[in-house]
């Protein structure tokens, strides 16, 4: 870096704080960026940096940072905050400015990190954030007596309100940032004693301010009495799981069914508009019967997302991270590992992004190898088709979805598959001492009805660019392929099976031929492999082509449900909980471990996982309906 | 002050009666208690986890109480401060507390 390109790069500001403190609603108001917040302790992992011009024009560059809760990082995700601040990242000197967030609500713990960040030696600024909740519980705090003691500029922020930042941007702007060429410090190694130290200081500060028990703990304990009871508490999780699959089914139908429906018009259309010929069969086969029976599932997708933001703002997530510790121990790892697990659940790559804030390195490791034995949101629709193919829906034991309780019993065989995998690895190459948990169990919040709706917008748009994108662009090419060459003129079965596809996936039974499928299946599996969902597309593509009739797209489900065998159903329900991760997960894995040894090894193993459990499946339903 | 084994004494330590030392894991629910050190118990607990310890609030004077345990003692959702941590019984066996405290 030449000293010319430092001289005209802008300032660097560095939003600093304890985990769960509200740094990134600040650095989203500051910025207009829509960068994920939830209510707990690592939400954000890695570095997001973003352009902030302030009220009197001077343009900043705002570094969004993990929270921590020491000055000496413990886990992944702190140490991307602990080399900011050290100056040791690449290509980046120390910050101009460090704003540090504190809850107003919670200075008895938050202002200790803030005293000892000024040993950092950088200039600095106090963001007193939640001051509305700290005034709501009746206290004001007086910013310029906090400023006087620390000497340093305090101010009130509101992380939730547009107006919430007009003073840290008036003190930015106050600030000295250009001249701020101050000698390096190099703080000194943090011990028990020097934080026992910080703490003293922060309780002087708190008693000044009469700001020791701002925060009203009334409410959450009375909740955790019962979410957190022995015997109530895992009862509850458990329930709340379930109903959560039940109403993906439930809840979805009707909407589907219009999907569905305006589908099936759309192909009428296109028939009436287009003469028979190759134009009409891409329209038709490629892109409604493929790329058309993906978004049918996005109603069911956005209901998991729903319950899954719910989760995350209330304050429920750490909680039954803290229910399932045990479990979790059973196997080696602690409710650490819970958060990164359940994120998986939406999909693998953010969930092995947030073991970052695991801290022994083994423990991560494996959380990151069973991170895709989550079924996550992608594989959803592989579920969903084959059960609403085979599985009837009726209810059972008075008014139980059948349906959602075999998708509930999926999700769970993934689980315990992870548990079982977890649990070997432990035993073999993985050995460590027990795990720390030390998780901080927030307090409770009402999701804010804004952010759901943002989040619940993101999925959607990310849905639709995949299946616009990736899913539409991969169904035309295998239209392309099982479409040429064209049969030979004495042909008797369905054009496909002359075609290069058709060729590909014959070729292919024959090593899926143990396990059941057929040839449609093992076409599909391939482009299964860029992104899951891509799977049903491409059996809905297949089949529309092997149809020998005018068989408008939208009809999968019967279709399967007619020339597939219950064996054969269970069998790719079963290769599907273990199904080798998309290429995406594997590209992060490899980013996350640095090397191509673990996505390799996670390849191998769920390739083997998925064939003997689907080859179990398929032989002990063969003997079961053969009985 | 330091002592063996342990890094610090409280030095701000409220006033005492009914003087009960005990360790936070063994701590009855809902049982208001301040802490007075925190140590290395001898099966656990390594530099690593006691800065943490301190770190996230267990320091010498903070008002402690347990507030729920799973059945088996392990894990324990702990009030510290102002915060609520959930621990493992081995990391809370590493806080000493005492109880009895007249405020």
């Amino acid at each position: 870096m030449s000293h010319l390109a430092q001289a005209v790069r802008a300032p660097l500001v560095a939003l600093v704080g304890n985990p769960n403190c509200g740094k990134t609603a600040l650095f989203n108001l500051l910025t207009g960026s829509r960068q994920k917040v939830a209510n707990y302790a690592g939400v954000t992992v890695e570095r997001k940096e973003g352009q902030v011009v302030t009220p009197a024009g001077k343009r900043i560059r705002l570094f969004d940072l993990p929270g921590t809760y020491g000055l000496e990082a413990q886990t992944p995700d702190e140490q991307v905050t602990l080399d900011v601040l050290h100056g040791r990242l690449l290509g980046e000197e120390r910050p101009d400015l460090i704003v540090c967030v504190v809850d107003a609500t919670n200075l008895r713990q938050h202002l200790r990190l803030a005293v000892g960040l000024r040993r950092f030696g950088i200039p600095m600024i106090l963001a007193l954030n939640m001051s509305d909740l700290a005034k709501r519980h009746g206290a004001t705090l007086d910013t310029s007596l906090l400023s006087h003691e620390l000497g340093i500029a305090v101010v009130s922020t509101v992380g939730i309100h547009r107006e919430g930042v007009v003073d840290l941007l008036a003190a930015i702007d106050a600030s000295a940032l250009e001249e701020s060429s101050e000698a390096m410090v190099t703080p000194p190694a943090v011990t028990p004693e020097l934080i026992a130290g910080d703490h003293v200081e922060a309780q002087r500060l708190c008693l000044l301010l009469g700001a020791n028990n701002i925060e009203s703990l009334q409410v959450s304990d009375q909740i955790d009495r019962v979410v957190l009871h022995p015997v109530a508490g895992p009862l509850i999780l458990l329930v709340c799981l379930f109903l959560v699959f039940q109403a993906v089914f439930a809840w979805a139908t009707p909407l589907m069914d219009g999907i569905d429906a305006a589908i099936g018009m759309l192909g009428s259309f296109v028939m009436q508009i287009l003469p028979e010929g190759m134009l009409r069969s891409l329209l038709i086969d490629g892109v409604l019967a493929g790329a058309g029976s993906v978004v049918i599932f996005l109603p069911q997708i956005v209901i998991l997302f729903f319950f899954i933001l719910v989760l995350e703002e209330s304050g429920y997530l750490p909680r039954a991270a803290f229910l399932l510790d045990r479990l979790m121990g059973g196997v080696g790892l602690s409710g650490r590992s819970f958060i990164p697990l359940l994120s998986s659940f939406a999909c693998a790559i953010p969930g092995i992004m947030a073991t970052r804030t695991i801290q022994n390195p083994r423990d991560r490791l494996i959380t990151i190898m069973i991170a895709p034995l989550m079924t996550c949101s992608a594989r959803l629709p592989v579920y969903a088709l084959i059960i609403a193919a085979f599985i009837p829906a009726q209810q059972v034991w008075g008014g139980i979805e059948l349906q959602g309780l075999v998708l509930f019993a999926l999700y769970l065989g993934g689980i315990v598959a992870a548990m079982l995998v977890a649990w070997a690895m432990k035993r073999t190459a993985f050995r460590s001492n027990a795990q720390s948990l030390m998780l901080e169990l927030p307090v409770y919040h009402l999701p804010v009805a804004r952010n759901i709706l943002i989040g619940l917008w993101q999925r959607v748009k990310i849905f639709l660019t995949r299946v616009g994108t990736i899913i539409l662009a991969l169904m035309v090419i295998l239209w392309f392929l099982s479409s040429v060459p064209l049969p030979p003129v004495d042909a008797t079965g369905p054009a496909i099976q002359y075609s290069y596809a058709g060729r590909i996936g014959t070729a292919l039974a024959q090593v899926f031929a143990p396990i059941g499928f057929n040839w449609q299946i093992a076409i599909a599996l391939i482009p299964g492999l860029a992104a899951r969902e891509v799977a049903v597309g491409a059996l809905g593509t297949v089949y529309a082509l092997s149809a020998t009739g005018d068989d408008v797209s939208g009809a999968l489900v019967p279709l399967i449900a007619q020339s597939w065998s219950l064996p054969t159903a269970l069998s790719l329900l079963a290769w599907y909980v273990f199904a080798p991760q998309c290429l995406a997960t594997l590209a992060t894995v490899k980013r996350e471990t640095n090397g191509w040894r673990y996505p390799l090894i996670m390849l191998v193993y769920l390739f083997a996982l998925a064939y003997l459990a689907s080859f179990i499946t398929y032989r002990l339903t063969l003997a079961w309906s053969g009985a | 002050m330091l002592l063996e084994g342990g890094f610090f004494v409280s030095a701000a330590a409220p006033v005492f009666s009914n003087y009960q030392p005990t360790v936070l894991a063994d701590l009855p629910v809902r049982q208001a208690a301040v802490v007075t050190m925190v140590v290395s118990s001898d099966h656990a607990g390594d530099a690593a986890m006691l800065r943490r310890l301190a770190e996230i609030g267990f320091l010498p004077g903070e008002p402690v109480k347990v507030l729920a345990r799973i059945a088996g003692g392990d894990p324990l959702a702990v009030r510290i401060g102002n915060s609520t941590f959930a621990l493992r019984r081995r990391e809370a066996l590493c806080v000493q507390v005492q109880t009895g405290v007249r405020q």
